[in-house]
């Protein structure tokens, strides 16, 4: 029979289709967007962006050892993926940190920290595999696998008040940054004992272990359950205002927050001048008044050039800021600007290569279909898992020349092969030869 | 068809483009455009009274975090992968229910409905998300496409292979006839 009709509705219509198409056209989806969440989770997620909440938790005891393991079959990369999407995002900001409290081209900056991290490899490695496993200490025990979801459940419901032990002492070290590890134990009803926490400042430290034994977990599976986590703390290239007369620290805090959201703005403004001046560089400072409602009454900018001092202050105003628990704040925010530099971040940085950066980018549009190579076998082989190095060639004009693949297994090779093969790459500036690991696991 | 393509994906960067700006009614296209596939990528993991929640909470968080995605043009997978890793980590968190309770209160034809969606259920993973969005959500197979980011020959070997098996569990006999061109 066709499958006209299943593919796009064309031809004549299959009844069994149909039929189905009619029963089940009851539960589509038809509600519109719940504005209310949408806007209560957008501030809980700027939060997280702040404490980067490590997936690589620990457990280190359980009481029992026979708690049901979570069945693998089938799950494929769902799951890891858009952690890594998650990561790279958040990576771009990241690679700001390291040049220190300065904002500088950001983007730029973040793809050299992604090739040099890819260059350290051979070629360009993808890193595909679930970086939640990427820093074991000790084995598994019992039905930790289990309990890992729950535990982190219970620790994304407190994160907010854990990256606020953070943001509070950045008010007094704005060059803070690093990990707060805490250890404690989840009891067999859910309450936590002995929370304890180390790293980044004995205030900071106290006060994430002092919330962490707040937390009200689920009942663990695997009974009693000692636990470490670490939380790393980045500052992102974006100082907490200074000091005023008539802004408390809770209003600094907020401020830093929104603020930070408008990081990816702020820096274009630079950028778009830094074209025409390569040395540009300096501080933009803002002088902004927030109103009772959290609106910028005025913005100005001054201190780098006429053009940048504009766009900054004219991000800044746009901005719609938290209530301020007294009105109207009135700050001097700066902003400090300094081209990338490979000479001073040589090992960081490393060098940017945008053919590399454009097969990455096309590689990941496509993830999905090299993914299904993999999944359509993890359905005949649960446990399967392991790496496919493929090579391919990109001539001068775009198109791949040869693609071949191996590892793993030999179906998997040729559906990546296949794949790469057909992929739209966009024309080099020369012709390329290119490795690509790619690594596969079952999700957990 | 290049071409068509070429324009579609032009115009989602332009609207996620928007949308990274702060544009709530790009945002708002956005979901208008991708709601469907969030659903049926969600309903395929989890009970439905569950699923119109989880696509709440999906865009939410896109549009929280839409701003750190560098390349526009890839929203559809990293809004989809939003949506398995939630439904996932969801369905981790809850315990399983009665798939024949799982249909809406007013339901026609409640148990078969049941019936259906216990079938799609239990499809493949590979073959199921695809085969909910055609048949529960309404995309046709370029849609589907389009919204995935799976190729176009991947959708329809789903497409095929998916119907397929489920004539076959819920006892519909597939009347072969020649496919004349």
């Amino acid at each position: 029979m066709s499958d006209d009709y299943l593919w796009n509705r064309s031809g004549i219509p299959d009844p069994d289709i149909k039929q189905l198409e009619e029963l089940l056209v009851q539960l589509a989806h038809d509600a519109p967007f719940d504005e209310v969440r949408g806007t209560r989770v957008r501030k809980r997620e700027l939060a997280r962006a702040t404490a980067h909440e490590r997936d690589d938790l620990v457990i280190v005891d359980s009481t029992t050892t026979h708690a049901p393991h979570a069945s693998r079959r089938a799950k494929g990369k769902m799951s890891f993926l858009d952690k890594r999407v998650i990561g790279v995002a958040s990576l771009t900001a990241a690679a700001i940190v390291l040049v220190g409290l300065t904002i500088y081209k950001s983007r730029v900056a973040g793809d050299k920290h992604r090739d040099s991290r890819d260059d350290s490899d051979v070629a360009l490695r993808p890193n595909l595999v679930d970086e939640t496993s990427a820093e074991p200490i000790g084995d598994p025990v019992g039905g930790i696998d289990a309990d890992k979801p729950m535990i982190r459940h219970g620790i994304k419901g407190a994160i907010q008040k854990i990256e606020g032990c953070y943001e509070k002492q950045l008010l007094v070290d704005p060059s803070l940054e690093g990990t707060v590890r805490a250890t404690f134990t989840i009891n067999a009803d859910g309450k936590v004992s002995g929370s304890s926490a180390t790293g980044v400042h004995d205030a900071v430290a106290s006060c994430v272990a002092g919330v962490i034994s707040t937390i009200q977990f689920d009942k663990p599976i695997a009974g009693a359950t000692t636990v470490k986590y670490p939380f790393v703390f980045r500052s992102q290239g974006v100082p907490p205002p200074p000091a005023t007369s008539n802004a408390s620290d809770d209003d600094r805090v907020m401020i830093r927050r929104y603020i930070k959201q408008q990081l990816s703005a702020i820096q274009e403004c630079y950028e778009k001048q830094l074209a025409g001046q390569p040395d540009l560089a300096g501080t933009v400072t803002v002088k902004l008044t927030i109103a009772a409602n959290g609106k910028v009454i005025a913005a100005t900018g001054s201190g780098l050039q006429t053009n940048v001092d504009a766009c900054v202050a004219n991000v800044v105003k746009a901005i719609q800021f938290g209530t301020p628990s007294r009105a109207p704040i009135d700050i001097s925010y700066p902003f400090t600007f300094t081209p990338a530099s490979t000479d001073s971040q040589p090992t960081a940085t490393g060098t940017l290569d945008p053919d590399k950066a454009m097969i990455r980018r096309i590689i990941h549009l496509h993830i999905q279909s090299i993914q299904y190579c993999y999944e359509q076998r993890l359905l005949e082989q649960p446990a399967l898992q392991g790496t496919i190095q493929a090579k391919f060639t990109v001539d001068a004009d775009g198109k791949v020349g040869t693609s071949t693949a191996s590892g793993l297994d030999a179906q998997v090779a040729s559906c990546v092969a296949a794949v790469i093969k057909g992929l739209p790459f966009e024309r080099p500036s020369k012709p390329m030869e290119i490795s690509y690991p790619f690594s596969f696991s079952p999700a957990q | 068809m290049g071409l068509a393509h070429a324009t579609v994906e032009h115009d989602l960067v332009a609207v996620v483009t928007a949308a990274q700006a702060g544009d709530r009614l790009a945002f708002g296209e956005l979901y208008r455009r991708f709601h469907r596939a969030i659903h049926g990528v969600v309903l395929a993991r989890v009970a439905f009274g569950e699923a119109a929640d989880l696509v709440q909470d999906v865009f939410a968080v896109a549009l929280a975090r839409v701003s750190e995605l560098d390349d526009p043009s890839a929203f559809p997978s990293w809004i989809l992968s939003i949506a398995r890793h939630r439904a996932i980590d969801h369905a981790r968190l809850t315990r399983p229910t009665d798939e024949l309770v799982d249909v809406p209160a007013p339901a026609l034809r409640g148990a078969e409905v049941a019936q259906a969606v216990a079938a799609l259920r239990a499809l493949p993973e590979a073959y199921r998300e695809t085969m909910i969005l055609r048949l529960v959500e309404g995309l046709t197979g370029p849609e589907i496409a389009e919204q995935t980011g799976l190729s176009a020959g991947s959708v329809r070997v789903n497409l095929h292979r998916g119907m397929k098996l489920l004539r076959d569990r819920l006892g519909m006999t597939a009347k072969e006839k020649s496919d004349v061109r």
